[in-house]
C-alpha cells in the first residue's frame, strides 16, 4: 500500500451499518463459503481482490501528487467499500444525496461531502442534523440554497461547509461565471451556520470522450475555468480552501492540474465497461452472476436482464459470445454447439455501467479466492430514505 | 414532446423526492377498460405483476376476467402469495433446484403453474412435487417470435408433454408463447402477430392429435391485446403494462392511460434550463427518456442522479416539484421501495413495492 498523505480517522461503524450488515448476512447465510458457481442467481458479485488492487493503484497514483483523494460512493453505495477507500488514502467521501452522507458518516467516515445541490426542507434538515456529528459539506449554485442551508444549520446549531458548484462545461448544475461565484461566496461568508470551503466541479462531459489525449485537453480546459474562478475569488479576498473536481476518466490529468487540491472519482473501485474504456488499468471488480436457463441450438438464455444488469447491459466474463438481446429478466448470447454451455451452468456478466446494476440489488456477495467470504449491504438503496431523517430526529 | 395529464397536484412537501406516484383513478379506469374489452369474449387475463412488483396493485387487478397473476420470478410469486393471492403462473423457465423447491412450497397456499421448455427441469419439478405431495401445473413454453426461451417445434412440445403427463404430481395445463412488444409503428406488425399465433395453434393442434389436449393457450402483452382477443385460439392473456401504461404505447385510440409519475424537485435553475433530482438511478430508460407531465420541454437529458430540462414551460422556481412519466415502468418500479398513491388529486397512501429486487 502506498503512503498516505495524512492519517485519517476511521471510526467504528455505528448500528445503522452493523445492523444492515447483520441483516443481509443472515438472509444469505447459507451462501457464505460457497463458490460463485453454487450461488442462486441473479446475484451481485464483488471480487475483493480486484477492489483492493484498484484502491492500491489509485493510492500509488496519488502518492506522487499533493492533491488529495475524495472517494465518490454513489456508484457502489457500500459503507464497506467506502471504508476500504479511506483505508487506502481517501480523506473522505463524496455522495450524491444526503441519505448516502448519513450512511457514510455512520460507517465511521468523518468527512462527508454531498456533491450536489440539496433542496427541500427535509434534506437540508437532515444535512444540518448530520453536521452535529460529522464534518458535513455540500454544494450550491443559487443564493436561495444558501439561505435554506443557513436556516437549517442555525436551527440545528451546527455548521455546514459549503462549496460553490461550477459548471465546467457539462451544462447541468453549477454557476458559469466568476461574478456569480463571487456573489455566492459573499452570501455564504455572511450566512450564519455556514462556512465557505471552496469550489467543486465535475467535468462529466470529458468522460464521454474515449480518446485519451482529446479527453485530457478537454479536462484541462475545464480546469482552467474552475481554477480561473478560484483565482478571481482569491483576488476578492474569498480564498478557496479546497478546489475539487474529476471523475475516473480524468483523475490523473485533473489531479496534476495546478490549483486543483482534491479529486472526487468513484468508479475506479468497482469499474465497468464504460470506465475501462477510459482507464483500463483498473480491474472489473463487480459482476452479475447468472445461470443458463434455456439452451437452444444457436444461443443461451440467461436469467439476468435489464432488471438486474441495468439498461446498459454487458458482456460475459471469460467467454467471447456476441450479445443477441437484453430483455427484462433475460439476456441472450449467440452460442453455437461448439460453446460448452448447458442449462444450469453459471456465468458472470460484466456490466457496461455498474451503477445501474447496483441499484437493483440489496447486497453484494463478496468473493475472495473464488468463495463467498461475506455479504455486504447496498445502503442506502433509496430513493425513499426519509427514515434516515427520522433516525437523526430521534437522536439515535 | 407530448404532454399528458398531471396525475396529482398534491403538495410536494408531503413527500421527499424523487418519489414514485401512481394515480389510482387512472389505474382503476385502466383495469375497468381491460374488463370491458374481455367481457363476453371468454378470454381471461392473468395480469403480469413483474410490471410493478406491488401486491397492493396486483390485488386490485383481480376479479371478473382476471383469474390470477403472472410472475417472472419465484421471488415475485412468493411476494404475491404472501399477500394472499392464490393463483400464480410463473411464465418463465426455472432450472435451479432451490428455486424449484421454493416454487413448489407455494402450492400449499396457491394454485401454481410454471412454464417449461426442456425435460430436465420438468423432472426436477416432478420429483419435488412428489416429495411434498403438491400438484403443479405446467405450461409448455413455445418460441413463437422472440427467439428467447421456448420449444421450437411441435415434436419437441409433444416430447415434453409426455414427460409432464408421466409425472403423477404434474398436470399439463396448456401452452404459452410471448410475441414481444410490437409497436403500432412496426411495419410488419400484423404479419408477425399472425405468424406467432399460427405457431401456437400448430403446437396446440399437434398436442391434441398426439393425445395431449390443452385447455389453456396463453400469450400476448399490452401491445397486442386486440389481436389476441380477436384470435379464438388464445384463451388467456399475460398483459401487465395496461394497468399503468408507458408513453411509448399510449396511442390516440388507446383505452389505457399513463398512471405513473416520478416526482422530482428543481434543485438548480438557470436561464435556459432547470435540473431535477431525477436520474437513471430512479427511472427506467429502456423505452426512452421520461415524458413531462403538465409542462413542455425542448429536451430532457438524464444522467445518473439528474434530469436536465431545457426550456421548460411553464418555467418553475427552485424547489418546485415536477412530474415525469417514466418510459419504462417495470424497471422504474424495481428501483423504488414504495409507491405513493394519489386519488382525486390527493396523496392518500403509500404501498410497498414488496417484490423490489426479487429477481431470484
Amino acid at each position: 500500500m502506498a503512503t498516505l498523505h495524512r492519517a485519517v480517522t476511521l471510526n467504528p461503524p455505528a448500528r445503522l451499518v452493523t445492523d444492515a450488515h447483520e441483516r443481509v448476512r443472515e438472509l444469505y447465510a447459507p451462501d457464505i463459503g460457497r463458490t460463485r458457481e453454487e450461488l442462486s442467481t441473479p446475484v451481485l458479485l464483488l471480487d475483493l481482490g480486484i477492489v483492493r488492487a484498484n484502491l492500491e493503484l489509485m493510492a500509488a497514483g496519488m502518492s506522487a501528487v499533493e492533491t488529495t483523494l475524495r472517494a465518490h460512493v454513489k456508484v457502489h453505495k457500500s459503507p464497506h467499500v467506502a471504508r476500504l477507500q479511506v483505508e487506502h488514502g481517501a480523506i473522505g467521501v463524496g455522495c450524491a444525496t444526503v441519505w448516502e452522507a448519513i450512511v457514510m458518516a455512520r460507517a465511521g467516515i468523518e468527512d462527508v461531502f454531498v456533491i450536489n445541490e440539496v433542496v427541500g426542507r427535509e434534506k437540508t434538515r437532515a444535512l444540518a442534523l448530520l453536521a452535529r456529528e460529522a464534518e458535513v459539506k455540500t454544494a450550491v449554485d443559487d443564493v436561495a440554497q444558501v439561505d435554506a442551508l443557513s436556516r437549517a444549520a442555525v436551527e440545528a446549531d451546527s455548521t455546514i461547509g459549503v462549496f460553490i458548484d461550477v459548471d465546467e462545461g457539462m451544462h447541468r448544475a453549477g454557476v458559469a461565471s466568476a461574478e456569480e461565484a463571487i456573489t455566492l461566496a459573499r452570501a455564504i461568508d455572511d450566512a450564519r451556520g455556514l462556512e465557505f470551503v471552496g469550489l467543486t466541479g465535475y467535468e462529466g462531459h470529458c468522460s464521454l470522450e474515449f480518446d485519451r489525449s482529446k479527453r485530457h485537453d478537454m479536462a484541462a480546459t475545464a480546469m482552467a475555468t474552475l481554477t480561473g474562478i478560484a483565482d478571481r475569488l482569491a483576488q476578492e479576498d474569498l480564498p478557496c480552501r479546497i478546489v475539487s473536481a474529476a471523475g475516473t476518466g480524468t483523475w490523473e490529468v485533473t489531479s496534476r492540474y495546478p490549483g486543483v487540491t482534491e479529486i472526487q472519482p468513484g468508479s475506479y473501485a468497482t469499474m465497468d465497461g464504460h470506465h475501462r474504456q477510459l482507464d483500463p488499468r483498473f480491474g472489473w471488480a463487480v459482476t452479475v452472476g447468472a445461470t443458463v436457463v434455456s439452451r437452444r441450438e444457436d444461443r443461451v438464455v440467461l436469467d439476468a436482464g435489464s432488471k438486474t444488469v441495468g439498461a446498459s447491459h454487458g458482456v460475459l466474463k471469460g467467454l467471447d459470445l456476441e450479445p443477441y438481446r437484453f430483455d427484462e429478466e433475460h439476456s441472450i448470447f449467440l452460442a453455437g454447439p461448439d460453446v460448452r454451455l448447458t442449462t444450469g451452468d453459471t456465468v458472470e456478466i460484466l456490466c457496461n455501467y455498474t451503477p445501474f446494476a447496483i441499484s437493483y440489488f440489496e447486497a453484494y456477495h463478496v468473493l475472495e479466492a473464488g468463495r463467498v467470504v461475506d455479504v455486504w449491504p447496498v445502503l442506502p438503496r433509496g430513493p425513499e430514505s426519509r427514515w434516515l431523517l427520522d433516525m437523526l430526529e430521534r437522536g439515535e | 414532446m407530448a404532454t399528458i395529464a398531471r396525475p396529482s397536484d398534491a403538495p410536494a412537501l408531503l413527500l421527499s423526492t424523487p418519489a414514485l406516484v401512481v394515480d389510482l383513478d387512472i389505474f382503476e379506469a385502466n383495469v375497468a377498460a381491460m374488463e370491458a374489452m374481455l367481457q363476453g369474449t371468454g378470454t381471461t387475463v392473468r395480469p403480469h405483476v413483474k410490471t410493478h412488483r406491488t401486491p397492493e396493485l396486483a390485488r386490485r387487478q383481480l376479479g371478473g376476467s382476471a383469474v390470477g397473476v403472472t410472475c417472472a420470478t419465484v421471488g415475485e410469486a412468493e411476494a404475491m402469495v404472501a399477500a394472499g393471492i392464490d393463483d400464480v403462473l410463473l411464465a418463465n423457465e426455472i432450472v435451479d433446484p432451490r428455486k424449484i423447491a421454493r416454487l413448489v412450497a407455494l402450492a400449499d397456499r396457491a394454485r401454481v403453474a410454471v412454464a417449461a421448455d426442456a425435460p430436465e427441469p420438468v423432472e426436477l419439478l416432478a420429483a419435488e412435487a412428489a416429495r411434498t405431495g403438491a400438484t403443479i401445473d405446467v405450461l409448455i413454453d413455445v418460441d413463437i417470435l422472440l427467439h428467447r426461451c421456448g420449444v421450437d417445434s411441435p415434436e419437441a412440445a409433444i416430447a415434453l408433454a409426455a414427460v409432464v403427463e408421466r409425472a403423477p404430481h404434474l398436470r399439463l395445463r396448456g401452452i404459452m408463447g410471448y410475441e414481444g412488444r410490437l409497436r403500432p409503428s412496426e411495419g410488419d406488425r400484423a404479419a408477425r402477430i399472425v405468424e406467432a399465433y399460427a405457431a401456437l395453434r400448430e403446437v396446440r393442434d399437434a398436442l391434441d392429435a398426439a393425445g395431449f389436449p390443452v385447455p389453456v393457450v396463453s400469450a400476448a402483452g399490452t401491445s397486442t391485446l386486440a389481436e389476441a382477443i380477436a384470435d379464438p385460439a388464445i384463451t388467456e392473456l399475460q398483459a401487465g403494462v395496461y394497468a399503468l401504461m408507458e408513453p411509448e404505447i399510449v396511442g390516440p385510440q388507446s383505452p389505457f392511460q399513463c398512471a405513473v409519475a416520478i416526482r422530482g424537485t428543481v434543485i438548480s435553475r438557470h436561464p435556459d434550463r432547470v435540473v431535477l433530482d431525477i436520474g437513471r438511478r430512479v427511472v427506467g430508460m429502456e423505452y426512452g427518456p421520461p415524458v413531462p407531465i403538465g409542462f413542455t420541454a425542448e429536451r430532457i437529458a438524464i444522467s445518473d442522479e439528474h434530469a436536465t430540462i431545457d426550456h421548460p414551460d411553464p418555467f418553475p422556481k427552485l424547489g418546485d416539484a415536477l412530474d415525469l412519466a417514466p418510459g419504462q415502468i417495470r424497471t422504474t418500479f424495481n428501483l423504488h421501495d414504495q409507491v405513493w398513491v394519489a386519488r382525486g388529486g390527493q396523496l392518500v397512501d403509500r404501498w410497498p413495492v414488496s417484490a423490489r429486487g426479487s429477481s431470484q
